[in-house]
């Protein structure tokens, strides 16, 4: 995408979203899914996605499991109970951003 | 396209080699690696070698940055569990009963003898320390490493204030403030053994599978 700091803010959202869908997802999987989803126009890097799930796992709103695949170990994020509610606060958070930004940038266009 | 274990190895032992040491990160790393390699040769033909060359060209910076990235997010983590141990009920609880204990027996003229008593901690805590990470044998896990390094730079501030093998330190003269040292020592070793159980505890549940 051409400017894909505008993501940057939204990476831990964006996360927190797909496994609330998806239920749990390992690394790799989520990189595709979001370029999958936006149809190539954000490539999340493993420089930022990986530290980015860290940090939501030691906040303590990922839990994680590991699992044997194809000779190697795999490791699933999946949402904790205190992930889930913080996801609603984060995409309600997100939705609002969105709205003022419409408001600013052309007041006509609508999410609803 | 599965990949052999051979090429798993290859992929674990490149990285080690490029100084990802902890296991735990690595793992995460050889998965990630493996599966983009997976799909390369589905998708263009390559051989398991020319596919991992070329999605190492052009990705191996990012992969390293994560590595520092994740240190950083473990000595954080690692340090709020430590706190967050120190100030359980249970563990004031042992503070209380040290102090309560200790303050009758502190006095002017013994205090070179409990002054001792940090560094008697330190031993232990550093024999199980020791015996913790050799029963990983050759796996170094990220979060019970790093705890290791935050404990010798506590330490090293702490004997700032009482060091009974340094005449010249900072001496503590008032028997309630020297009590109160010791005893706060001991809350965060208890809680240091604490979060070093909880962490091995950890490791053990996510990576007893068996080992690549």
């Amino acid at each position: 995408m051409g400017n894909s700091k505008l993501y940057k803010g939204s990476l831990n959202t964006i996360i927190l979203k797909l496994l609330e869908e998806q239920g749990k997802m390992y690394g790799y999987e989520i990189t595709q899914k979001v370029k999958e989803l936006t149809k190539g126009e954000l490539k999340i890097t493993e420089g930022a996605l990986y530290p980015a799930l860290h940090k939501l796992e030691a906040e303590g709103l990922l839990d994680v499991e590991v699992a044997k695949v194809d000779n190697r170990l795999r490791k699933y994020y999946k949402l904790t109970e205190a992930g889930e509610k913080e996801t609603v606060n984060r995409l309600a958070e997100l939705e609002e951003f969105i709205r003022s930004m419409q408001n600013l940038v052309n007041p006509n266009w609508s999410i609803e | 396209m599965e990949l052999t274990k051979q090429d798993i190895i290859f992929i674990d032992t490149y990285l080690k080699k490029a100084e990802i040491c902890f296991t735990d990160v690595r793992m995460e790393m050889v998965d990630h690696i493996a599966t983009a390699v997976s799909n390369k040769m589905k998708s263009s033909g390559l051989t398991f070698y020319d596919a991992f060359k070329q999605y190492m060209i052009v990705n191996k910076k990012e992969l390293l940055k994560q590595n520092k990235q994740f240190i950083k997010t473990t000595d954080k983590s690692v340090f709020m569990q430590w706190v967050k141990n120190f100030i359980t009920t249970f563990n004031l609880l042992v503070m209380l009963c040290s102090f309560i204990l200790l303050i009758q027996y502190v006095t002017s003229a013994n205090k070179s003898i409990f002054s001792y008593v940090p560094f008697i901690l330190l031993c232990v805590i550093y024999i199980f320390y020791l015996v913790l990470t050799r029963y990983r044998k050759k796996q170094r896990f990220s979060g019970l490493e790093r705890l290791g390094f935050i404990l010798v730079l506590f330490f090293q501030m702490f004997y700032l204030f009482i060091n009974p093998f340094f005449k010249k330190t900072v001496v503590i003269n008032n028997d309630f403030l020297f009590t109160f040292f010791i005893v706060f020592f001991i809350g965060l070793s208890t809680a240091y053994l604490k979060t070093a159980l909880d962490l091995n505890k950890k490791y053990t549940n996510q990576y007893n599978i068996v080992n690549i």
